[in-house]
Formats: C-alpha cells, structure tokens, sequence
C-alpha cells in the first residue's frame, strides 16, 4: 500500500500556469466568467462533441435519418404522381430509379429509415407510458403496460401494413 | 488485484491557472472503495489541496457528482473496482463553469428551479385541522418516480443540449414540474406549463435521452419531458380549437 | 461595510428551513437569511430513512406516546417539552402534507403509519423508506415560494458576535470566493445538526461537524447532556451507512453467529414470528446497542475485517414486502455490501448516529443568549433526554424549528437594531484571525495533517466514550483530546487558494469537533452513573438521587470545560423503571 506522506510530484503533469503536454483543456480567450468575482473557467463545447460518445453519435444519426424520411416521402410523391400519368412516365421513372447513383442513396436511406423506425419505436413506451386500466381483470391492472409489449405492438403493426402494401403492389 | 490504482483528477486554481489541468496520484486498491474514497485518501494523505464536494457517501444527497472516464456518476456509488486496471480520469461535471478543481457552479440550476414552481399549488389550501388530502397509492404512484430526483445534476452534465444553449431549463427542472402535475393534489399545472412551454422551457429538448440514462436514481427526466411535449402539444391544439379559454 | 437582516438562520436543513417557512408565514415582513456550509438539499436530513411520528391513530393517544418518549429517555427528558412535542407533532406532519410530502398511504387514501422502536402503537408516518429526503426537498421546495428569503449557500459562519450578553450578528466565509463577510442581525437561530464525525464509524454525513454546537459554546451558551451519544444498533460496518430501524419494525430479526435471535437474553422479551411494540428488535436503540457488546465480550458476534458483527435478517420477509416498504434498504444492501437482504444475511453493527445532548434551549428554542436560539439536532429542549426513540427527531426539526423561527422573528421585532460598534470590532478580530489561519501560516511542513489529527480523535472517542465508558479511559481522552488540539494549531494546511479551500474548512470543521468532543468526555466524566445511552462501566446502576438532572457544559474564560446540573421538569410521570418485552 502506497504510504506516501508527500504527493509524488514526479507523477504530477500539470504545473500552475503551463498548459501541459496531451491535456484536454485549453486556455482560450473568452473563457473566463466572473462568477461572484472568481475567475471560473466555462469550457467552450466542440463542433465535434457528438462524436465523443457512442450514445451522442447515434442520436445525431438518429436526428439526421429524418432528411431520408422526407427523401423517401418525395420519391414516392413522385412514383405516385408517375403511376398516375401513365406508362410512358412511370417508365421514366423507373429508370431514374435504376440510376446507379440513385440506387446507393436509396439503399443509405433505407437504412437510415431502419434506424429511424428502430430508435422511434424504441422510445415510444418511454414518451407514452400507458397503464392497463383497472377495469381489467387480473393481476396486471393499474400496472404500466411493459415497454417490450408497447415495441412489439409496434412493429407488429409495422409487418402488417407493410405486408397489405406489398401484397397491393406485387398482385 | 493490484495493490494501487492512478487517479487522473483535474485540479484548477482560479487567478492561478489559466485553464484546468491534470494531476496523478496513485490510491491503494481495495474492493469496497469507491471513487470518492480514493480522493479522500489523497486528500487526506497525500494533498490536502485537492477540491471536490461530498457529504453523504450513501448517493442521496447528490453532492459527489463528477465525470469519470468520460460519463457524469456519483462517486460515491463508483467503486474502483469496475475501473480496473486504471487509470481513471476524475474531472468536473460537465456543462457548468468550473470554480475550483473538481467543483463546479451550479447556481444556474439552482435559478431556474423557481421558475417552474416546484412546489404543491392549490386554489384552496384547506387548514390543516381538517386532515389530510386524500391520495391513494396509485395516485401516488403517478408522480412518485420523477420526486426521486436528488439535484445531483448529473443529467446537466450527460445533456448536450444544455451544454449547446445554456438557457435550457434542463431536464431535472422539467421532471420536478411534472412531479407536481402528476401529483393528484396540485392544481398548478397551468402555470407551470406557461413557464415551460417556451423556446428554452421543453421545447429546447431533442429527446437524446442521455440524462436518463445518466441519472442514478431512475427519475427518467427524458421520459417526463416527452410526456410534457404531448400535454403541450395538446393544450395549444386545445387553445386553438377553443378560444377564449378552454 | 456589514450586511444587515432581521433573523440569521445558521444550517439549511429540516429544521432551519422549517423555521424560515415560519417567519414568512407568521412576519412576512421579517428579513430573514438562511446560510448554509452547503446547498439546502445537500444537508443531512436528507438521509433519514425511517419515518417520523406523530398521533393519529384511533387506537392511539397523546398521552402514550408522552409516555414512550419519556420512559425512551430514561426520564432524563423534560416533560412539559415532550408533551408541547407529542402534541404538535401530528399537526406539523399534515402541514409538510399539505405542502406535498408524498407520505405513504393507506388503499383508502388516507396517511399510513408503521411501528417503531420504542413506540407501543402503531403512529410513525413515513414516506416509503426514504422520508427524511422527501421531507427535506418538499421543505426546500416549499421555501422557494417565498420570495423575500435570502439564501446565502456554501457560506461558512466561523464565528457569532456576542456582547453583553446579546448576539449581534456573525462572520461568515463565502467558500466560492475565500471571502470574509460580517453579518449583523438581531437575532441569530442556530439549525447545524448534530456531530456524529466526532466519532469514525457514523451514520453521519461529512458535513455533521458539530459547527453550531461549537460556535453556540464559544459565544457563551452551555451544551446540555452531551454525554448522551446514541449508536443506532443496524449500520453497515465498512461505510457506517444506516439501515433504518423500519427494516426491524417490518418484522426484521437480529441474529449472532449461531443464528440465534440473541435480544431475548437482554430482558427485551420473547422472540415471536412477528414483531411485537416495544419487545425484542423493536426496543429502544441503547438496549440493543449494549446487547451488542455483551454479544462481543461472550464472542458470538460475526468476525469480519471491520470488526465484529451481527446478523439482520430480512429473507422472511420476501422481496415483495421488502421492494413496497423498505426498497432503499435492498439498494443499499446490493449495492455497500454486495448481499441481496432477501435472500442473504447482512451484516450489521452499532454505528453512531445521533446527538441527544447539543445547544441549552427551552421550549421555544431560546438559549441563555439574547437573541440566540437553536433547533433540532444541535439543540437540547430536551426531549430525548438519555436516548432517542426512532422517528422523533424528523418531527422535532419540525416542532421546534417553527417555534424557534416564531420566537426569533418576534423577538427581533421588539429590539431595535443591534449595536454595530462592538460587532465590529469583534468581527475584526475574527477577520485577522482567519487571515492569519489561511494565509499567514508560517511553513509548517512539520506539523500534523488534518486529517491524522481527526482520525486520533475519533479513536480516542470510540475507545473512551462508546458505547462503554470508564472513569480512566474518559480522564486519558480529556489529556488526548487536549494534546490534540494544540497540535491543531501548528497543523499543516496544503491548500493556500482562497476559492473553495475545503482544507481550511476542514481546519474549522476539527476545531468545533475537539469543542464538542472535550464536551462529550467532560459530561460523560462527570456523570457517575449509567442512564440511556451514557453507561459507567464502574458506575452501572442508575442513580435518580444524584443525577436526574441535565448536565450543562460551559465554556469559562480560560477555555477549559466547567459542569454544572439542571433538575429534570417532572410534570405528571414520576420516574419508573423503562420495560420492554413485557
């Protein structure tokens, strides 16, 4: 067990006033605040601070999924609007869509709007916790519906209106 | 087990330093101490210069919150143990002006807590001769979670937002005021909602949910702010709808 | 140039904001302060688990719970106090009610209560396991309201201004800045709580330094029945941390190394499946802390590398009743000791955790010094004489915190405004004095760290004054601690910053503690018989003849500790014999 009377100063890396090798802060101007007349030293945020943590990274992509959401809203404005002007103009579409270019910001969307669909069904329970009313019988009344039921629900939903839109346009 | 670990802290004299810097110091290693008792122990034996807050040890009073490899936690519920082998970087909370070493100012925090009245509102205050207000333990149970809050302050500090727009009321604000919405005796739900329904009230909330999960006693402020939204968005539809007042 | 307000509150706790609420409530014109070493939520009432009691039951009287308390105390408390206490107590509960303190219900709505050591029915209100936080931030909360409070928060009062008699005001360290102010008022109410750090293994919080007991003995004011130190029988042995005494009134069992329910040896009656008022793990806090002892000396506690031990078992319980009534005891269980109390034994032991004795009042909180009252742990009224029952001290801070205020507020109402020359000059003595301490220290790289100085300290206290005392080991801790504090003086201080010197802090901290300290051991010495929680070991009988009677510990010019005596209030219970399991 370490018994030092004396703080090891060999091991300390900072001396007052000399800004260190490797540290992680910086003097900058504009920094200092005076709170109740000490200087306190107000961190100035990055640019970059959501790529310090996973959890900040994958909210700034959640947040960003939102442009391919419109994206995919206007493609299939578009499709809509083609299908409803007749052959030669769904076959103009169609080759637009087969653009090689296209097809990669497609694909990057598509998984941008998976993240988007997971994250968005995820957080559901927590922004609208529901309780089962106590008018029902047994043991689970006036308790929070649990937050795995509120997801699964979800995507049951999901398979479902998906799987009435493909069989509308596969038939 | 080692029989030490290295404690990066940051230390930060006012007039003196420039900006923070870091400093190391090796603690004894012993299973059941935590964070903070490696900085008592370096306070007590090795510098006694060395600043930070603590009181209670037992994580209830919400005076220990620092940032430690990286994520905002108390330190007297962080044992050494699951930092293993070390070293582990002790800085402030993040987010807030930084007075002295590990103490930071969270007069901020403590200014904005009034403006979202936090505390029970009613029409009539019934004397107390005539009892208690009646509230079942299901009515209790509506507000009881968001009442756990502590002030630790560590979902400022996990909250990018607040980082970003210091305005912002912040997450442990807004879940106070929905401790009090939720409490089937208070009936001061419409002023509250003035106050927060505001570009820096719930409305500066992006749902990153990180102060969920930072906080450590299961408040779930993201949880009571998206809830907050819905009532929000509501009431204003409801304004629009009806006029004049509802 | 000095800041001015009507009425000073020293401590933001449970009872110096419920003192605050008082004045603006009752005078809302009165210019009142609050200041606090730390921010109000911050303060140790935060961590009381338990409950609180108060009289509400059908089945339950005023009188019954007069009579728990005052045989709790050993008679040693004045019962005029106790039953203003009893009787308040309820209406002071529904207030914090009122303001929105999530009490734990009944399915009918209406306030549940649980039983409590000591108590013979049913009547502590509690707010699941964690009332003493609920009550502290709806306090907090509740004074936010009041705009005309001035907070002054991490400001650190070193000294009160006393002259003729009358306080004047005090100085004060803003620990942000390193700045010294002086503040006068007419009337100052001292609400630090108690002194549990005088000791090393406590329940207490860091900050529980005795700081009012200190400053209330420095200005002139006598500390009444500082030998009466109360050890709560289930705290866990590394940390100190409290395991409320609501774990036993859930029907909880105290076990020694054979597994074997050991109180019933004690005269505390006969185990039964379930918990019975005022018998076995449900009797008073010093009976189960002495059987503790015994447990040790005959070597049938637990061994473990914090010493001995014994058993708290909750498995009979199960996780459901554990998880509605005491969740935060299963928390800290898991998360201190690394056991889940529903299915494992914890380990426990006394640790000390309360303060009887503190700052002379009487029932409205006034000291002998004009203008200078004290509520709540850092005072005596007393009502818990010899020992505390569990669940009074959270409506004390109530009780007497609002009277206290009222009282303050009307008594600085009627003066007029405090001399300010003599105030001066005393608070610039002070100011050099804490100059001198911070800055003019000469190198003393030779002296002792603070720490080391605290540490021997509460050795000496838990070796001399535990649980246990003699006349011998209380006459060498008088010489320790007398040694101890001229080596403070030369103590070496690492820190010379001004902006939050928490070592200069501490520097005050273990100043007022060796006060409060030289207090404990010079009543405990005095005192020759064993009564509550203070026990003779050469003196073991209790003795009413001599000693049914406070004792009062003053501090005379040459700084040396004088005893005097002041009879107990006897109004309609003469003393009898304390009964438990029977």
């Amino acid at each position: 067990m370490a018994d030092v009377a004396r703080p090891d100063r060999s091991k300390a890396s900072g001396v007052a006033g000399v800004r260190p090798e490797g540290s992680r802060w910086a003097p900058h101007d504009s920094q200092v605040e005076i709170s109740a007349g000490v200087p306190a030293y107000r961190p100035r945020v990055s640019l970059l601070w959501w790529v310090r943590k996973p959890a900040y990274l994958l909210f700034v992509l959640r947040e960003l999924s939102s442009l391919f959401v419109a994206w995919f809203v206007v493609v299939t404005l578009f499709f809509t609007w083609s299908v409803g002007r007749g052959e030669e103009q769904y076959e103009r579409f169609l080759d637009l869509a087969a653009n090689p270019l296209i097809v990669v910001v497609n694909l990057v969307a598509l998984a941008f709007l998976l993240l988007h669909t997971v994250t968005w069904f995820n957080l559901t329970p927590q922004a609208m916790p529901l309780r089962i009313p106590r008018a029902v019988p047994g043991g689970l009344r006036g308790r929070s519906v649990p937050a795995v039921a509120v997801v699964a629900a979800q995507w049951a939903g999901f398979v479902f209106v998906s799987a009435f839109v493909m069989w509308l346009v596969v038939r | 087990m080692a029989d030490s670990i290295t404690l990066q802290v940051t230390r930060y004299e006012p007039g003196v330093d420039e900006a923070p810097r870091e400093q190391s110091f090796d603690v004894p290693m012993r299973s059941e101490w935590v964070v903070l008792d490696g900085l008592n122990y370096v306070k007590d034996k090795l510098d006694g210069s060395l600043s930070y807050r603590w009181s209670c040890r037992m994580g209830i009073c919400g005076s220990c919150g620092m940032v430690v490899n990286g994520e905002p936690v108390l330190t007297c519920s962080s044992f050494l143990v699951d930092y293993t082998p070390g070293p582990i970087r002790v800085e402030p909370l993040a987010n807030f002006p930084i007075v002295r070493d590990l103490i930071v100012d969270i007069g901020d925090f403590m200014a904005k807590l009034p403006r979202v009245s936090p505390w029970l509102v009613r029409d009539d205050e019934r004397p107390v001769e005539d009892g208690e207000y009646l509230q079942t333990p299901e009515e209790l149970d509506e507000y009881k979670q968001f009442s756990m809050c502590i002030n630790c302050m560590l979902c400022y500090s996990a909250c990018p937002v607040y980082g970003l727009d210091p305005d912002f009321v912040g997450p442990a604000a807004i879940a106070l005021a929905q401790r009090y919405n939720f409490d089937s005796r208070d009936e001061g739900a419409a002023q509250r909602l003035e106050a927060l329904i505001h570009p820096d009230g719930l409305w500066a909330c992006t749902y990153v949910g990180e102060c969920t999960t930072a906080c450590p006693k299961d408040v779930d402020p993201a949880g009571a702010i998206q809830r907050y939204k819905l009532t929000a968005a509501l009431e204003s539809l409801k304004s629009y709808i009806l006029p004049g007042g509802a | 140039m000095a800041t001015t307000h009507d009425v000073l509150i020293v401590g933001g706790g449970g009872a110096g904001l419920r003192a605050a609420i008082a004045i603006a409530e009752a005078r809302p014109e009165s210019d009142v302060a609050v200041i606090s070493k730390v921010y109000p939520m911050r303060s140790h009432t935060v961590s009381a688990e338990g409950g609180a009691a108060g009289v509400i039951g059908a089945d339950d009287s005023l009188e019954e719970h007069i009579y728990d308390t005052i045989s709790g105390s050993d008679w040693l408390a004045d019962q005029d106090a106790v039953e203003l206490f009893v009787e308040e107590a309820p209406r002071e509960l529904l207030r914090l009610e009122h303001w929105g303190c999530p009490w734990s219900r009944e399915p009918n709505g209406r306030i549940a209560v649980r039983p409590f050591g000591g108590m013979k029915k049913k009547r502590t209100w509690f707010a699941a396991d964690k009332t003493g936080f609920h009550l502290l931030h709806t306090l907090f909360q509740t004074s936010l309201r009041y705009g005309r409070l001035r907070r002054y928060d991490e400001w650190y009062v070193t000294k009160l201004l006393v002259d003729e008699g009358r306080v004047h005001g005090l100085v004060v360290l803003e620990l942000s800045t390193g700045r010294i102010e002086t503040i006068t008022a007419k009337a100052v109410i001292l609400t630090t709580g108690g002194c549990g750090r005088v000791f090393p293994f406590t329940t207490n919080a860091a900050i529980k330094t005795g700081d009012g007991m200190s400053l209330a003995y420095r200005a002139g004011a006598p500390l009444k029945d500082m030998e009466f130190v109360q050890y709560h029988p289930t705290g866990l042995p590394f940390t100190g941390i409290l395991i409320t005494e609501a774990a036993r009134a859930e029907g909880g069992w105290l076990l020694n190394k054979d597994g074997y329910r050991y109180l019933q040896d004690y005269d505390l009656g006969k185990p039964e499946p379930t918990p019975v008022m005022r018998s076995m793990e449900l009797g008073p806090r010093d009976r189960l802390s002495q059987a503790f002892v015994h447990e040790v000396e005959q070597g049938r506690s637990i061994s473990t590398p914090y010493g001995p031990v014994v058993h708290l078992d909750l498995r009979h319980l199960g996780a459901k009743t554990i998880d509605a009534k005491i969740p935060f005891v299963r928390e800290l269980c898991r998360k201190y000791q690394n056991v889940d109390p529903a299915t494992q034994l914890v380990q426990v032991r006394p640790v000390v955790h309360y303060m009887m004795g503190g700052v002379h009042t009487d029932i409205d909180g006034a000291t002998p010094v004009d203008g200078l009252y004290a509520a709540g742990e850092v005072a005596c009224v007393s009502i818990n004489g010899a020992n505390r029952l569990g669940s009074n001290s959270l409506p004390e801070l109530l009780v007497f915190g609002s009277r206290a205020g009222r009282a303050a507020a009307e008594y600085a109402a009627s003066r007029s405004a405090p001399a300010t020359r003599a105030a001066i000059a005393l608070a610039d003595d002070e100011h050099k004095r804490i100059w001198r301490d911070l800055r003019g220290r000469v190198d003393t790289r030779h002296g002792s760290r603070i720490a080391t100085l605290r540490e021997a300290m509460q050795d000496t206290m838990e070796g001399s004054a535990g649980i246990y005392r003699s006349g011998d080991s209380l006459k060498k801790a008088v010489d320790t601690l007398h040694e101890l504090r001229e080596r403070l003086a030369r103590a070496t201080i690492d820190d010379r910053s001004a902006a939050f010197n928490t070592e200069l802090v501490a520097y005050f901290e273990l100043s007022a503690m060796l006060d409060v300290a030289d207090a404990i051991v010079q009543s405990a010495l005095r005192r020759e018989e064993s009564r509550g929680a203070h026990q003779r070991t050469d003196h073991p009988a209790r003795d009413n003849d001599r000693y049914l009677a406070h004792s009062l510990a003053h501090r005379a010019d040459d700084g040396s500790c004088q005893i005097e005596y002041r009879p107990v209030t006897i109004t309609k219970w003469p003393v009898g014999e304390r009964v438990y399991g029977r």
